[in-house]
């Protein structure tokens, strides 16, 4: 199923992040925004250290018996009325929604942020299907008007300035394109969405925590707009990947606590929503109906190793790419799917296939900073470095199109670095042979030009390390 | 669609056992030792932060400090703010009838679940089941006598908060109360209004939720 189009081309998509200074000026902005306000909720160490523990531990335990509790978790919400669905694709799971829609005659939905619907491309199918559904969340408002994806999984419009929402606003819906600040291009979009909400058919949502002891679904959000399509329209359909389960309600607290202040620099946010069923008894408003779709989408796939299970602890907080330094000057769009940065890197090629995305694993410098403020300590360096090795063909074949990258070229330039590199004599005669001559070298020579293309050819010392060392007298380097 | 659940439950228990965590340390947590007035406090400040308002009153009957009756608090915020038509949770409907009965210049008192009744108040007001010091936040929870949509569609929210009923966390509220044996359907926590930084990570309140929140907090502890 992977290999239905060419694979992504990165490269091309950071060619053009690089080379947008606009594109690059309004993410170093935000970037810089949002990594002084995490720094501040977490400015005691030991706090920091501990919570994170916590948070890594309550993902790791609810991994750990992710099927009891999945099946826990439907048992729960089928006893509060709320209808489970399991898709193992994005066909089935687009499937079942658009079942309910039409048999209930439902042609507008309002939607609330989900990046699981995103990789189902729901809009563009419900579109087809001439059922029109509204993204509700201002970001994934505007980038909805503008046909494009997120650029990032918490801020959605985050690339583009306000000229030019201001100008998209002008264009799509009329108004005008001078003097709007935030503010008046944010009362614009709520004069248009109230309506939306009061009469939708249907609202769709995703879910930050499903709670497998009570089946609840919690929501987190800071507009409004996650109440309003749980809350005003007749039908709620929610959808969440499988790995997000929770075993108990009180799990809930500290991830909440480390996805808000990892994110948005929040001690919390404007709401949480814990829903646990469609209206009941004497409840005087509320969905009618409840559903909720649980997805695969390859996520079993990655659960089956327990390295690459690893994986599936995200709590979607984007805190990894906000302090990547490829991310902030390449921009999100650069990565295609659904999922940018560091996460994107070690999640899209995991569930779309190695093929489709052969240069996710190999575009990190493994810097380690999204390891250092992943809030659920993801070892996303470590997981690169794997999904290199399954590229390659040296792994255990876990990962979907391991092999796909094998190149002789490549496996024989390692080989002979690792006998060098093992063997004293080899590496003194390399060593004094690069010394000697390596500045020779043009720099357009064929292996040395991939890198000289974009840098300068580095510079060839006159001694080498041991030798300067020996010189002065450093005994045992 | 049974079989993709069979499908993907099969698949879930075929794979190997991975890491697992016997013990979790949930003192980060736990370990809060404010006194009432520090909850107080810390309340207010957090949620100041994030553009609630909030003002001490007392309960009407409540003469033991000098602090005005809620009632009153209100009516002058209904007036100062132009709300003419607010709509109230059951439980208070009686006694704020009661109380502003004869007194010039009150909001009409609307009893209504009518979600386009309720689309064109002025403002909503509820009751709060409790509090979070901690974050500020205020536990909603809505049901046969209060509305969802009360604390939701209208343009403004006041919201009555007992300083008795506080507490240091989520956690603390949650664990104490015994939420977990008896959730309702909608549980929600509250801070400050409605906010966006979509657009250049400008901070702007009132998106699709209320644009003001303001917090009545009666005195009783
Ligand atoms: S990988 Fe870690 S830092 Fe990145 S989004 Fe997931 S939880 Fe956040």
């Amino acid at each position: 199923m992977s290999h239905s189009s060419a694979p992504h081309d990165f490269r091309a998509g950071i060619d053009a992040g690089l080379h947008d200074t606009t594109l690059r000026a309004n993410f170093r902005r935000a970037m810089d925004g949002l990594m002084t306000k995490r720094a501040r909720q977490f400015e005691d160490p030991q706090e920091w250290t501990r919570l994170r523990a916590l948070g890594q531990e309550i993902r790791q335990r609810a991994l750990s018996k992710l099927p009891d509790l999945l099946e826990r978790l439907e048992e729960n919400c089928t006893r509060n009325g709320i209808r489970v669905h399991w898709a193992e694709d994005v066909a089935q799971a687009n499937a079942i929604i658009l079942e309910i829609l039409q048999q209930r005659g439902i042609t507008t939905v309002v939607k609330g942020k989900s990046m699981v619907s995103e990789e189902m491309h729901l809009n563009a199918f419900l579109g087809g299907h001439g059922i029109r559904a509204l993204e509700a969340d201002l970001g994934e408002y505007i980038i909805q008007l503008a046909g494009q994806m997120p650029c990032h999984i918490v801020m959605p419009a985050i690339h583009l300035n306000k000229t030019q929402i201001a100008d998209l606003f002008a264009d799509k819906l009329g108004t005008s394109p001078d003097g709007q600040d935030a503010e008046a291009l944010t009362a614009i979009a709520r004069e248009k969405l109230r309506e939306e909400f009061r009469t939708a058919g249907a609202g769709i949502s995703g879910v930050n925590f499903p709670v497998a002891e009570t089946g609840t679904l919690c929501l987190i959000e800071n507009e409004g707009n996650g109440r309003m399509v749980t809350t005003v329209p007749p039908v709620h359909i929610a959808v969440t990947g499988i790995e997000k389960v929770v075993e108990n309600l009180e799990d809930v607290t500290p991830l909440l606590r480390l996805l808000t202040r990892s994110a948005t620099g929040q001690p919390i946010t404007t709401y949480v929503n814990m829903i646990s069923g469609p209206r009941r008894g004497a409840d005087q408003d509320g969905p009618q109906e409840v559903h909720l779709v649980l997805i695969d989408f390859g996520r079993s796939r990655v659960y089956a190793d327990p390295e690459t299970r690893q994986t599936l602890q995200c709590i979607r907080c984007a805190a990894c790419m906000n302090h990547c330094p490829v991310y902030v000057r390449v921009g999100g769009h650069a990565y295609g799917g659904v999922y940018p940065g560091p996460i994107g890197k070690i999640l899209t090629p995991q569930l779309n296939g190695l093929a489709d995305y052969p240069d996710h694993p190999s575009a990190s410098s493994l810097c380690n900073a999204c390891v250092e403020v992943c809030p659920v300590k993801i070892p996303i360096a470590q997981m690169l470095v794997r999904l290199r090795n399954e590229k390659a063909g040296q792994g255990t074949g876990a990962v979907q199109d391991a092999g796909s990258g094998a190149s002789r070229v490549e496996d024989a330039a390692w080989k002979a670095w690792a006998a060098t590199y093992s063997t004293p004599l080899a590496y003194r005669v390399a060593s004094a042979a690069l010394t000697a001559a390596g500045n020779a070298l043009p720099a357009s020579a064929p292996l040395l030009k991939a890198w000289t293309s974009v840098r300068k050819k580095p510079r060839f010392a006159a001694q080498s390390l041991h030798r300067t060392l020996k010189e002065m007298g450093v005994a045992d380097e | 669609m049974s079989d993709a659940r069979a499908n993907i439950l099969r698949r879930l228990r075929a794979a190997p056992a991975g890491l697992t965590q016997p013990y979790s340390d949930w003192s980060v947590l736990r370990d809060r030792d404010w006194s009432i007035d520090d909850q107080v406090g810390l309340f207010r400040t957090m949620a100041e932060s994030v553009n609630a308002r909030v003002i001490d009153c007392v309960a009407p009957e409540d003469a033991s400090r000098p602090l005005p009756s809620w009632d009153s608090v209100l009516a002058e915020d209904c007036a100062a703010r132009g709300v003419r038509r607010l709509a109230v949770s059951a439980p208070l409907a009686a006694p704020l009838q009661a109380l502003w009965t004869g007194s010039p210049n009150r909001p009409e008192i609307i009893l209504t679940a009518d979600r386009d009744t309720l689309f064109s108040v002025d403002a909503g007001l509820t009751t709060a089941r409790g509090g979070i010091a901690e974050t500020g936040s205020l536990i909603l929870w809505p049901g046969p006598t209060e509305p969802r949509m009360l604390s939701l569609v209208p343009p403004r929210h006041i919201a009555l908060l007992r300083t008795s009923r506080l507490h240091p966390t989520l956690w603390h509220a949650m664990t104490e109360n015994g939420w977990a044996s008896q959730m309702p359907t909608n549980v929600v926590l509250v801070t400050g209004p409605s906010k966006t930084s979509d657009i250049e990570q400008t901070l702007v309140f009132g998106v699709h939720g209320p644009k003001d929140l303001l917090i009545l907090l009666i005195n009783d502890h």
